[in-house]
């Protein structure tokens, strides 16, 4: 039973996320080379409607943010923001649920 | 009873407090650096500087004591174009040995001149976790620092004033390379001073170099947590000979040359670096 009630949850939990069309976006963002362009960059994603939240791999240069539904953001407003903010847009890529084969492309450089 | 301008060995301890909502995890201390403000953003940061003077080689025995807190705001016009303001609020004190009366203090307080540049970004090349930029400045400094202070003996002289009474200009490129553990920065520029009150301050050619190393912690950590860097900054100063005018309307100049003053010095200091401050 009670094996039934943890199998019941995680499926509930799936589904709920499924439902909810989560999609995540991995952004390679070139110039970040300090926490302070993280919480910058931060600060603007966390404006659009729909980002719920944003993690950062400074080392690595990448940003990834996780949105409720599709076409939060796409790769020029990504870009757009990116260059306000000082930075550049390096590669970006899509995930969504049940899509394995992530969307990505490479920005290239923008000065 | 005037007094020429204090030329005196200055000894620096510096001690940077900025807040920033932009890249500007360090930074130099006299100069700026090409780091970006995005679009929209606003940065603060508070500089507090101590300054205390070695030995007097008049043998006059002068002591030169000066704080200083040095607000600077700025302003991202747009991802490559920034307004910066810098406000200085200055505590100057000047103390010699006077015959048969112990010591004299002379002594000024307030806020000094207001500087007003903008700064474009000529040149980016960004990397993963490294940047190395270069922009151009140029700007105004205003005289809102009052410069007729007067004491019990009478009009203090230029250099203890809080501000110059003059209008003058500046320009020059700046350069950064930042990297996640230091970054170092370079400048050169120049400045055009005017004359006020029957005095004029020679123009000034300056190159910096600043050093900034990440001190605590050693190893990044997730989120904004505090930083402390160590600095290391040199400068190479050419000042142009100050200029005396009669008074008006004759103008002559009194002194003149064309010689210039050099000056180097090295200045160590530190850099505590936190969050922003919630209303910006």
């Amino acid at each position: 039973m009670k094996l039934i009630t943890v199998l019941m949850t995680v499926f509930w939990l799936w589904s709920a996320n499924a439902l909810a069309g989560e999609t995540h976006y991995l952004l390679g963002v070139d110039g970040m080379s300090c926490p302070f362009c993280v919480y910058g960059i931060e600060k603007r994603l966390k404006k659009i409607e729909g980002v719920e939240d944003v993690r950062a791999d400074l080392a690595q240069g990448n940003i990834w943010v996780e949105a409720s539904g599709a076409d939060v953001l796409s790769e020029d407003s990504a870009r757009l923001l990116l260059e306000d903010a000082g930075f550049n847009l390096r590669t970006f890529e899509v995930h969504q649920p049940g899509n394995h084969e992530p969307g990505k492309k490479d920005s290239g450089r923008h000065e | 009873m005037r007094f020429s301008p204090v030329k005196l060995p200055i000894a620096f301890v510096i001690i940077l407090i900025p807040l920033s909502v932009a890249s500007v995890a360090a930074a130099p201390i006299t100069f700026n650096t090409a780091l970006p403000v995005g679009k929209g953003e606003f940065v603060n940061r508070e500089q507090l500087v101590l300054t205390r003077s070695g030995r007097d080689p008049s043998g006059a025995n002068r002591k030169v004591k000066g704080n200083a807190l040095i607000s600077v705001l700025a302003y991202g016009i747009s991802g490559k174009l920034t307004l910066f303001g810098v406000l200085p609020y200055i505590d100057k004190e000047l103390s010699f040995p006077a015959r048969g009366a112990g010591s004299v203090s002379r002594a000024s307080r307030g806020f000094g001149d207001t500087s007003i540049f903008l700064r474009y970004t000529l040149h980016q090349n960004d990397q993963r976790g490294s940047t190395f930029r270069l922009a151009a400045f140029g700007g105004v400094k205003m005289p809102t620092g009052s410069d007729n202070e007067t004491d019990a003996l009478g009009l203090l002289p230029p250099a203890l004033q809080s501000g110059s009474g003059s209008w003058d200009g500046f320009g020059g490129l700046v350069t950064t390379w930042q990297t996640l553990g230091y970054q170092a920065d370079a400048q050169i520029s120049y400045a055009v001073k005017t004359q006020a009150n029957n005095f004029q301050a020679g123009n000034e050619a300056r190159l910096d170099a600043s050093f900034q190393y990440r001190l605590f912690p050693r190893q990044l950590q997730s989120g904004v947590p505090a930083y402390v860097y160590g600095v290391l900054e040199t400068n190479f100063v050419q000042r142009e000979k100050k200029m005396l005018f009669w008074a008006r309307p004759i103008r002559i100049p009194a002194v003149r040359s064309f010689f210039w003053r050099r000056a180097f010095s090295t200045l160590p200091g530190a850099i505590f670096s936190k969050l922003p401050c919630r209303f910006l």
